[in-house]
């Protein structure tokens, strides 16, 4: 198993944002994460990034469980998990190649580190990420020079050089127009097929889940409304698990629009 | 599809940065004779560390803490008042100069000629009051108004002055000009429009800027003493000169004492201003503050005559400056020697506040970070004069220890800022490197030091400014540069020698004033 949540459950700050869930995805599985706005997929991702430690329940990444893990053991463990965030934290004077090189962090010496912040290394392998996410003409940019679509796939070019087992992907293409967000999707997909990758994605396109993921996580309230795979993805399903929402914000337009697609 | 070459286009530049870096810190390191390693030689460890020992246990002897209470009060009211003054002076200036009052740039007026050559003139007198320290500006009073805390309030408000009035110019420049706009294309005047455009906008900021100055000038008028201003200083040099350990041990309780209290001041009064009843608690809490100043110094202004005639013939003198060309070789010297202990000084300052900022703001094992703030307090709380004091104590007389009290002072300040810089740095990049497996300094160097670094430089090269400042009157205490010069020259009453010396240090404070917006501009 590559992610397994056994009734795992998270609180922040005294409020119950995720239930006790649970959850398995074999290696190499592809799945997309569906929800409404604060339902917790953010949260869920965290989880199972070891980005927070659950308060209740248990989590075990790539087999092990990074929480009774010591330091070292648990760098390596994350050094084989990637982590796509709908906006990438880059350093506004970073440059774009520094960027990408710091995806391999996890397994460089603290010295390889330091040498590659003073002088730029493996140069043609981070071009070759960025050529994938079509941004190769970037490669020497500042990172507070692009935009925020641009941003995002820089963000992804990261952790296509990181290479990591398990790749966990919260909105990666919330930025992108409908087209390049569709190509960016399959890039993912087609990238942990090749390498035998786990991937979970988080997206707020149902259009984008249904096209590209055989299998389908619907998040409510913090709890798994339902986990099927794509066919038994009903849209009276996707109906309840939508009901009530606001109508769509400028930042989540694809919501209202998602439920009245017909899935395929 | 598009391609960026593999080579680093700025490969040339970063490699140039690289090699002169350090090429050039060990250039400066040359001249000015500071070696790193003398510290750390057994002699001059030997030296200070029996000097520093002595200042255990504080003195307490009933005579001393007598007049050390005195002095303290002293201390504050000539900084209050002197503050005070600074603002009376600074303020109309800033609203004359201020281009955010400007009608020409708010609506397209044509502006005046007159109105023009006066603003650059007002300019031109600002960097004067501000281009010449406020220890230079008080040793040229006191000859003028005789010992006393008089010049020390005076050399404080013309000193003050000239950097407040360019700093409001400034704040309001910052501001949105929106509102101002409207009000000069209904007509409104220069005052008007300060008052009910600018002034809401801009009031807080310009208030928590005074109060932070207000910090400034109780350390500055701590040391005023050094040159016979009355105050704090006067027994500090007493005590330095006659080697009583002990006495400088409680003073620098005091001063440490000073420092917290005067942040702690500063912090209410800060938080206060953003309500009503704390900005009228605020106002009267300054109001009483400077009556009672006044009223601690008036016994002894009336005792030391104010003789203005003397004032116009030391003056007159200075019209006079030398320009003889050994002179000149010699004050040319002192120039590229204060220069260099000042970039020196920060240079260093950089690496140790950087230093100090990690654990002073969390970022180091924890049980380090109390100490480390206390560290901070003491290396900013102690007056940048007595770190010289010091430095020539363990260095010997010259330049090399201007830089180590340079250093040593501003890492304090910097340091302090610096881990401001980094709380204030949100931390979803270094977390998001963490979460991928990076190692701890690596998450620091790519994830946080990144975002924190302008910040970081542009406080330097603030300092900097300000440091250039303090290196050309390090030499009053023996530690080289302009004042060394200046120092001899007033004690020899070469009074045109002087002048020539004030002169050089106004033209190399405007120069790196110039050069530093320069580099902020270009960095920013």
């Amino acid at each position: 198993m590559s992610l397994r949540l056994d009734a795992a459950s998270l609180s922040l700050n005294g409020h119950r944002i995720l239930q006790p869930l649970t959850l398995q995805l074999a290696q190499g599985e592809q799945v997309a994460l569906i929800g409404p706005s604060g339902a917790g997929k953010s949260s869920l991702l965290l989880l199972a990034g070891s980005g927070h430690r659950p308060d209740g329940g248990n989590v075990q990444l790539l087999g092990q469980d990074p929480w009774q893990l010591r330091a070292p053991a648990l760098r390596r463990l994350r050094s084989r998990i990637g982590s796509v965030y709908q906006h990438p934290p880059l350093p506004a004077l970073q440059r774009v190649v520094t960027a990408i090189g710091a995806g391999q962090l996890g397994q460089l010496s603290t010295l390889a580190a330091l040498r590659r912040l003073l002088w730029p290394q493996d140069v043609a392998a981070i071009r070759d990420a960025l050529q994938r996410v079509q941004l190769g003409d970037k490669l020497w940019q500042r990172c507070d020079r692009l935009s925020g679509g641009q941003r995002q796939r820089v963000g992804i070019a990261r952790v296509l050089y990181q290479q990591p087992e398990l790749l966990l992907a919260d909105e990666p293409v919330s930025a992108l127009d409908p087209r390049l967000a569709d190509d960016t999707v399959a890039l993912l997909c087609a990238d942990a097929r090749a390498r035998g990758a786990t991937l979970l994605v988080s997206l707020h396109s149902v259009e984008l889940a249904l096209a590209h993921f055989p299998r389908l996580i619907g998040l409510r309230d913090g709890q798994i409304a339902f986990d099927l795979p794509r066919a038994e993805v009903t849209p009276s399903l996707l109906t309840a698990l939508y009901a009530g929402e606001q109508p769509a914000t400028a930042d989540e337009p694809a919501l209202g629009s998602g439920i009245r697609i017909a899935p395929c | 599809m598009l391609s960026a070459s593999l080579h680093d286009p700025a490969r040339a530049s970063r490699l140039a940065g690289l090699i002169a870096t350090p090429l050039l810190l060990l250039a400066a390191m040359a001249y000015t004779g500071f070696n790193p390693l003398l510290l750390a030689d057994g002699d001059t460890a030997g030296t200070l560390w029996r000097f520093v020992a002595d200042f255990f246990p504080p003195s307490t002897d009933g005579a001393f803490l007598h007049d050390l209470l005195r002095e303290t009060a002293t201390t504050l009211a000539i900084a209050s008042s002197g503050l005070a003054l600074a603002v009376l002076l600074g303020l109309p200036l800033a609203l004359l100069t201020s281009r955010a009052l400007e009608r020409d740039t708010l609506c397209g007026e044509a502006p005046a000629r007159g109105w023009q050559w006066l603003q650059r003139l007002l300019r031109g007198v600002l960097i004067v009051l501000r281009g010449v320290p406020d220890l230079v500006w008080a040793l040229l009073l006191v000859r003028a108004a005789g010992l006393g805390s008089l010049p020390a309030v005076l050399a404080l408000g013309l000193a003050y002055g000239g950097m407040l009035g360019k700093v409001y110019a400034e704040i309001l420049e910052s501001q949105p000009p929106q509102a101002a706009a409207a009000l000069a294309a209904s007509g409104a005047s220069r005052l008007a429009i300060f008052g009910y455009a600018l002034l809401p906008q801009a009031a807080t900021e310009l208030i928590s800027y005074s109060v932070y100055r207000w910090e400034c000038a109780i350390r500055a008028s701590a040391v005023m003493g050094f040159v016979g201003a009355g105050g704090l200083g006067l027994l500090l040099d007493t005590s330095l000169r006659m080697l009583n350990g002990g006495e400088v041990g409680s003073l620098l309780l005091l001063f440490a004492a000073l420092v917290a209290l005067t942040e702690g001041v500063s912090r209410v009064s800060r938080a206060a201003i953003h309500s009503r009843a704390g900005g009228a608690g605020l106002a009267a809490g300054t109001l009483l503050l400077l009556t009672l100043s006044l009223l601690w110094l008036w016994p002894q202004w009336r005792e030391a005559p104010f003789d203005v005639a003397g004032l116009w013939r030391f003056a007159q003198e200075f019209l006079r400056p030398t320009l003889h060309a050994d002179f000149l070789v010699q004050v040319g010297n002192g120039v590229l020697e204060t220069l260099l202990v000042s970039a020196l000084g920060s240079a260093l300052a950089f690496i140790g506040g950087a230093l100090l900022a990690l654990p002073a703001s969390n970022r180091g094992p924890r049980w380090l970070r109390a100490p480390v703030q206390l560290l901070l307090n003491l290396l900013r709380g102690t007056p940048d004069l007595l770190w010289g004091a010091l430095a020539v104590l363990a260095l010997g007389l010259g330049p090399a220890a201007g830089v180590l009290a340079l250093a040593v002072h501003t890492s304090g300040v910097l340091g302090r800022l610096f881990a401001q810089t980094l709380e204030n740095t949100p931390p979803d990049a270094e977390a998001a490197l963490r979460h991928s497996g990076a190692g701890r300094l690596a998450c620091l160097c790519y994830g946080l030091l990144p975002q924190a670094l302008p910040q970081w430089v542009a406080y330097t090269l603030y300092r900097w400014e300000n440091n250039i400042r303090i290196a050309a009157i390090l030499g009053l205490v023996g530690a080289g540069g302009l004042g060394q010069q200046l120092y001899l020259a007033l004690s020899l009453f070469q009074l045109s020698n002087a002048a020539t010396l004030i002169l050089a240090m106004l033209l190399l404070s405007w120069g790196v004033e110039s050069f530093s917006r320069w580099l902020r501009q270009r960095l920013g």
